[in-house]
């Protein structure tokens, strides 16, 4: 066997010793030659060296990146659960908020027409007194309502559904009132009764919005489940 | 995730291949990190202090387990050895902002009881102040060096793959480009008295 005999492949030759890349009998020999030249036995230690810096570099390398990662990792999680929990807060409070507002908050509906056409035959000067009792009933209603006086509501609404010469809009207007009445009376069963007649309401002339749709419908259930 | 015991971890460690290495620090990581952490706060640091001391921490500890300076004995805990590691760093990184220092180092070095495991806080930092961790010596090498090892040594690529990486013109011209870089790093590490 022999030993190569320029530069570049005595530092292969070297470098494959270092890297346990030979051959048994090719070991052999090498460290047969470490044993004579003392001056290749230093190169040798110098190639160990720097292998071994480089190794521990690659090392290090892929730690930092671990380490780096795990906090990397921490900090979206401290990022992400705050965020969450404001999210979910605000979620809360606006929920909280709309459901406090349905439950309390007193229904509304719009002006009735405020004038003498109550009934189908009106006059407005010479108007029949038991249009003018419905008329009086309708607006007492209101005010007992306003009042808080449900029972009195509830006895001038019927007062005013009595007749059968109502207009549609009018006799519409009275049955929201009386929903209301009874609602708050405590006579759930006939309000939600009445309520039902509205849920699919087409062609109702008298138009209740939304908000004040579900404000009746969440309190007639949350009254039931209460 | 799996639980090492300590000597496990010291074993891990001492495989010298990234992948249980890893492992090993991941376990670390969620053992000490809210400890170190706590420990730059009360010395006034902050997040990416704690941070950094951290990656220290754990180089340094790899270090010493490697060079066979850390031995695990029957009443040592990684744990406590950490510890003492992140307090010396901290205590040394206070140093260019705090004049008290010198008053530490005094204390310290009067301080009759040590933990078995504590490394000598004067070691550790002047060790600390004259060695360059092993990857920034290595990135002293040009980027196109610094590939051609990672591909030679990480990866065992052999010179004619190299060459094909590279763009060169055969392996006996990645060969001569490997021996180039090899002789580099040789130089810089004579330079830094890290080879006689």
């Amino acid at each position: 066997m022999k030993r190569p005999d320029n530069k570049m492949e005595e530092h292969e030759w070297i470098e494959r010793y270092a890297l346990g890349r030979m051959s048994v009998e090719e070991n052999l020999h090498f460290e047969d030659e470490i044993k004579k030249d003392v001056q290749l036995a230093q190169e040798l230690k110098e190639l160990q060296e720097t292998y071994r810096l480089i190794k521990e570099a690659f090392l290090e390398e892929s730690a930092i990146s671990t380490i780096q990662r795990l906090q990397a990792d921490d900090s979206g999680i401290s990022k992400t659960v705050p965020l969450y929990r404001y999210f979910f807060l605000a979620a809360a409070s606006v929920t909280i908020l709309f459901i406090s507002y349905l439950s309390l908050s007193m229904p509304e509906f719009p002006d009735s027409e405020n004038d003498f056409t109550v009934v189908r035959s009106t006059n407005a000067t010479t108007m029949p007194p038991d249009q003018r009792i419905i008329f009086d009933q309708f607006f007492e209603g209101q005010a007992h309502i306003v009042e808080g006086q449900y029972v009195m509501a509830v006895r001038n609404f019927e007062k005013v559904l009595e007749s059968d010469n109502l207009r549609p809009y009018f006799r519409e207007a009275a049955q929201w009132h009386l929903i209301v009445a009874y609602l708050k009376s405590g006579d759930l069963a006939r309000a939600q009764q009445l309520y039902k007649r509205f849920e699919d309401c087409v062609e109702c002339e008298y138009q209740v919005s939304s908000v004040n749709r579900w404000k009746i419908w969440w309190q007639i259930h949350w009254k039931n489940l209460v | 995730m799996a639980y090492f015991t300590d000597h496990e971890i010291i074993e891990m460690i001492l495989k010298e291949e990234s992948r249980s290495q890893n492992a090993a620090i991941e376990q670390l990581y969620h053992q000490n990190e809210k400890v170190i952490t706590q420990l730059v706060f009360n010395k006034g640091g902050n997040k990416s202090d704690a941070r950094d001391l951290f990656q220290d921490m754990i180089i340094i500890f790899l270090k010493k387990v490697r060079s066979g300076e850390f031995l695990l004995n029957e009443n040592a805990k990684i744990s406590t050895y950490l510890y003492a590691i992140a307090i010396n760093l901290s205590l040394k990184r206070n140093q260019s902002q705090n004049s008290s220092y010198q008053r530490n180092l005094r204390f310290l070095e009067n301080q009759d009881q040590t933990m078995p495991d504590d490394p000598d806080p004067l070691d550790l930092m002047i060790e600390k102040e004259m060695d360059m961790r092993s990857l920034e010596i290595f990135k002293m090498l040009d980027y196109n060096d610094q590939e051609l090892l990672r591909a030679f040594i990480e990866e065992k690529l052999s010179m004619e793959e190299i060459a094909v990486r590279f763009g060169y013109e055969n392996a006996d011209t990645a060969k001569n480009r490997k021996y180039r870089a090899v002789k580099k790093l040789g130089k810089i590490m004579r330079r830094l008295k890290l080879i006689d």
